[in-house]
């Protein structure tokens, strides 16, 4: 059996490791709790202490996932967001919806039992629904909208609590208030949406669509403006249409407008 | 003031127990990691579930043990290292 390196040899043999690589030394070399917590090793046990020190790391049990995370530092959405509503309680929670994002588009073995395992915790967290529509929503294809609407707000002079309420107001309700209408979509389903709203007489609320879609949105518009039911119920709507890919979208946003 | 650059890294479960108890935590026999103080550590966002030496981040420094949820992970990038690069560049 190899005897055991002395204090000194062990110190100096782990000198020039990282701090992780000098644990597995230690490890290997039958260095065990019971001999730090008897204080055998003392000088040893200081010396990954100042090991610690000399740079700053983090271990975590899946170290692809955590880059992951820290790439979507450069995300254009998330830093729009955290720009624009730095202090909004619940931003890392978008980040870990990026994060499902790019598991799903990924969709290699295991990334979808990893989802559902990430969403299942958040649902067992206190307000879990709450924040299971946030976290759903930066894979939605509203989610360019709901940033380019906070955005919007900042120009016209919302301050950044205000951006802050108004953003979680709109997450609150985004699967109840936006509608992605699709090529094969009637008219009369589009009209419906939004007549439903207008009665409910919500603040906002959103229709997103995308190459023959674009249409029906348009359609939809010059329906309920030539019946002004816009007009009539205090409603007004800003549209966008911008390049998604090699395809043109059209964003629509109505708002009740308060006198 | 230089940028604070984090590395994330992955660390045996031997290893793991022996970096614990350099800064005198503790691992039980059910492996839930024990505090200096002798207290399992609560998860900051599950109510009713400790941290395991298996599952945990550990943040060298001073030793910090937190949940390794990517929620948890994204905040702590948030305020120690992008509030750090943010006011690097100021």
């Amino acid at each position: 059996m190899t005897p055991v390196p002395s204090e000194v040899e062990l110190i100096n043999l782990i000198l020039d490791l990282q701090l992780d690589q000098a644990l597995s030394f230690l490890v290997n070399a039958g260095i065990t709790v019971v001999a730090f917590k008897k204080g055998i090793y003392n000088k040893v046990r200081q010396a990954i202490i100042n090991k610690c020190n000399e740079k700053r790391y983090a271990f975590i049990p899946n170290k692809e996932e955590a880059d992951k995370l820290k790439e979507l530092s450069k995300d254009p959405n998330y830093t729009t967001l955290r720009r624009l509503i730095p202090g909004y309680r619940y931003l890392d929670l978008i980040r870990t919806g990026l994060l499902i994002k790019k598991y799903l588009q990924r969709n290699a073995l295991g990334d979808h039992d990893r989802v559902n395992e990430i969403k299942r915790d958040i649902n067992n967290r206190p307000n879990g629904q709450k924040l299971l529509k946030i976290v759903k929503l930066p894979d939605a294809p509203f989610f360019d909208v709901i940033t380019d609407e906070i955005f919007y707000l900042q120009k016209e002079g919302y301050n950044q609590t205000q951006l802050e309420e108004k953003f979680d107001e709109v997450v609150n309700d985004w699967e109840d208030t936006t509608k992605f209408v699709k090529t094969g979509d009637k008219l009369k389903t589009v009209i419906n949406f939004c007549v439903k709203h207008i009665n409910k007489d919500v603040k906002q609320f959103f229709l997103l669509g995308m190459k023959t879609a674009i249409d029906i949105i348009e359609k939809a518009i010059s329906e309920m403006t030539s019946k002004s039911i816009l007009k009539d119920n205090n409603y007004s709507l800003r549209k966008t249409t911008k390049p998604k890919g090699v395809q043109p979208r059209m964003e629509v946003t109505f708002y009740k407008k308060y006198e | 003031m230089a940028k604070k650059n984090i590395e994330f890294k992955e660390l045996g479960l031997e290893e793991r127990k022996l970096l614990l108890s350099a800064y005198d935590y503790d691992v039980d026999e059910e492996g839930y990691i024990i505090s200096p103080t002798g207290e399992r550590i609560a998860s900051e966002e599950l109510p009713l579930k400790f941290l395991k030496v298996d599952s945990a981040m550990l943040i060298v420094g001073s030793l910090d043990v937190r949940d390794s949820s990517p929620t948890v992970i994204s905040k702590f990038i948030r305020e120690r290292i992008e509030t750090s690069n943010d006011a690097s560049t100021i």
